[in-house]
C-alpha cells in the first residue's frame, strides 16, 4: 500500500471540514474549563474542610477517568435521566459536539485545577509578604502579585494540558462527532486505503498542534520580558 | 447492584476480564516504552546530526498527532507493512496494534525525560567522577543512573498514568478491555452511569496506587538526599 496522492487531494476538503470541527470543540473546552476551574481551585486552596474535600473529589475523580468514559457518561448516561430527557436540557443534551464539549470540559478542568494550583503556589512566598508589608490587603496581593507572576509560573504546564487535550478530542468520534478522525475513518473504509486518508489527518493533527505551540511559545516569550 | 454479581446474572466477571486486558495492555506498553525510551534519550543526546535529526522528527510526529490516530494507523497498516518490509505474514488484533501504538508514542515521552534528566545532572558531577578515576561504566552506574532516576521519576510517573488512561482508546478497534465491557453492559442493561462510574473508578483507583507507589519509589530514588525545608 502506497501514499495516493489523487486520492489525498480529493479527500482533501472532508478532511478539512472534520479539521474545523477538531478546532472548533478547542476554544470552548478552554474557556468553559478555565470558567469552572477557578472556583474549584480556590475551594482546593480554601481552609474550608468541605469545600476542600468536595474539590479534591473533583479533581480526583475528573482527571484520573479517561476522557472516553467521561464522554460515554455525557453522550450515552446524561440522555437516560428523565430530568435531562424531558425537559428544556434535551436541547443541549441532544447534541452530540455539546455533549462532546461538556466530557472534554470535565476532563480538562480536573487537570486545570492541578495547574493552576501548582502555579497558585509556586509563587514565592516573599514576594506576598513583600506585598502585605507594603500595605496592600490579601484582594489586591492576589490580583497584582499572585496572579501576575503564577500566570508566568503555570503556562507551560497550562501548555502541556492544552496540547494533551487537543489531541484527546480524537475520541469525541465515538461518541457520533464527525471530527478529523472519524472523517479519516470514514474515508478508510469508502476508499478501501487505510493508508493515505490517516496519513493526512495526522498532518493536520501535527499542524493544528503546532499552531498551538506556536502561540504558547509566543505568549511565554512576551511575557518573559523580565527575566 | 446485582447488574454487578459476578456470575451470569450480572456483568462483574465481564468487567473483571476487561479490566485485566486493561492492565495487561498498560503495563505492556509501558514496559516496551521504557525500553524504547531509554534508548531513544541516548539518541537525542547523540552528537551525531543524522541521530540529532531522527530523535527530532520522531519526537515532533509522535508527540504531535493523537495516540489514537497511531492506534487506528497500525490496525489498518501494520499487516501490509510488514508484509512489503519484511515479507513478514503477521495477524495484527486489536491488542498488538495497542501495545505497538501505545509504546511508540510514549517512547518518545520517556525520551525526552530522560534526556531533560540527563542534561540536568550538574557538569560538576561528571568532572568528580573523572577526576576519581572512574571508568565509563562504573561512572555511569555509580553517579549519573541513580541522579537518572531522581530527576527522570516525577516526569515518568506522569507518562505511565496517561498511558494507562489511553489504554481506554484502544476498545474503539474493538479491544474488548474494560471500558468496551462497561460500554457493552451499559447498552445492554440501559444503566449507563452504573456501569461507567465503576469504570472510571476503576482508573482513579490505578492512579491512587500509583500515586502511593511513586512516593516509595521517589523515597528510594532520593534516598541519601537532605529534605530542604520549603
Amino acid at each position: 500500500m502506497e501514499f495516493n496522492v489523487e486520492l489525498a487531494w480529493n479527500i482533501l476538503p472532508s478532511l478539512l471540514k472534520g479539521a474545523g470541527i477538531t478546532l472548533a470543540l478547542i476554544p470552548p473546552t478552554m474557556v468553559l474549563g478555565m470558567i469552572i476551574s477557578i472556583p474549584i481551585t480556590m475551594a482546593r486552596l480554601s481552609s474550608n474542610r468541605v469545600l476542600a474535600g468536595a474539590a479534591w473529589s473533583f479533581t480526583t475523580f475528573f482527571r484520573g477517568a479517561p476522557a472516553l468514559i467521561l464522554l460515554y457518561m455525557v453522550y450515552n448516561g446524561l440522555a437516560t435521566l428523565s430530568i435531562v430527557r424531558d425537559t428544556f436540557l434535551w436541547n443541549i443534551f441532544s447534541s452530540a459536539y455539546t455533549c462532546a464539549v461538556i466530557g472534554l470540559t470535565l476532563n480538562h478542568a480536573g487537570f486545570l485545577t492541578e495547574v493552576l494550583r501548582g502555579a497558585i503556589q509556586a509563587v514565592p512566598k516573599g514576594l506576598l509578604e513583600a506585598g502585605y508589608s507594603l500595605g496592600l490587603n490579601r484582594t489586591k496581593v492576589f490580583i497584582t502579585i499572585t496572579m501576575p507572576v503564577g500566570l508566568r509560573l503555570g503556562l507551560s504546564a497550562y501548555k502541556n494540558e492544552v496540547i494533551l487535550f487537543t489531541k484527546g478530542t480524537a475520541a469525541v468520534g465515538a461518541i457520533t462527532v464527525i471530527d478529523l478522525l472519524r472523517v479519516a475513518n470514514e474515508t478508510v473504509s469508502k476508499s478501501f486505503d487505510p493508508l493515505t486518508p490517516l496519513v493526512m489527518a495526522a498532518a493536520l493533527y501535527w499542524l493544528i498542534v503546532q499552531f498551538i505551540l506556536f502561540c504558547f511559545n509566543n505568549a511565554e516569550r512576551k511575557l518573559a520580558f523580565h527575566t | 447492584m446485582e447488574l454487578l454479581n459476578f456470575d451470569d446474572t450480572g456483568y462483574g466477571d465481564e468487567l473483571l476480564a476487561g479490566v485485566f486486558i486493561t492492565i495487561r495492555l498498560a503495563l505492556l506498553s509501558f514496559l516496551l516504552a521504557l525500553i524504547l525510551g531509554v534508548v531513544l534519550g541516548f539518541v537525542a543526546l547523540a552528537k551525531n546530526r543524522l541521530l540529532q535529526a531522527f530523535w527530532r522528527t520522531y519526537a515532533s510526529v509522535f508527540m504531535g498527532v493523537p495516540s489514537i490516530l497511531i492506534v487506528f494507523f497500525l490496525y489498518f497498516n501494520a499487516p501490509s507493512l510488514l508484509k512489503s518490509a519484511f515479507n513478514l505474514r503477521v495477524d495484527v488484533t486489536p491488542f498488538v496494534a495497542g501495545v505497538s501504538a501505545l509504546a511508540i508514542v510514549y517512547a518518545a515521552y520517556i525520551g525526552e525525560a530522560v534526556r531533560g534528566a540527563v542534561l540536568n545532572i550538574p557538569r560538576g558531577q561528571w568532572d568528580v567522577a573523572r577526576a576519581l578515576g572512574l571508568k565509563n561504566l562504573s561512572m555511569w552506574w555509580l553517579v549519573i543512573l541513580p541522579q537518572i532516576w531522581r530527576i527522570a521519576l516525577p516526569g515518568v510517573t506522569n507518562i505511565w498514568m496517561t498511558t494507562l488512561k489511553d489504554t481506554a482508546l484502544v476498545s474503539l478497534v474493538g479491544l474488548t478491555d474494560l471500558v468496551r465491557m462497561a460500554d457493552i453492559a451499559a447498552a445492554a442493561t440501559q444503566e449507563p452511569f452504573l456501569f461507567y462510574v465503576v469504570a472510571g473508578l476503576v482508573f482513579v483507583v490505578f492512579s491512587g496506587l500509583t500515586m502511593a507507589g511513586s512516593v516509595r519509589l521517589e523515597r528510594w530514588a532520593f534516598r541519601g538526599q537532605q529534605k530542604t525545608k520549603g
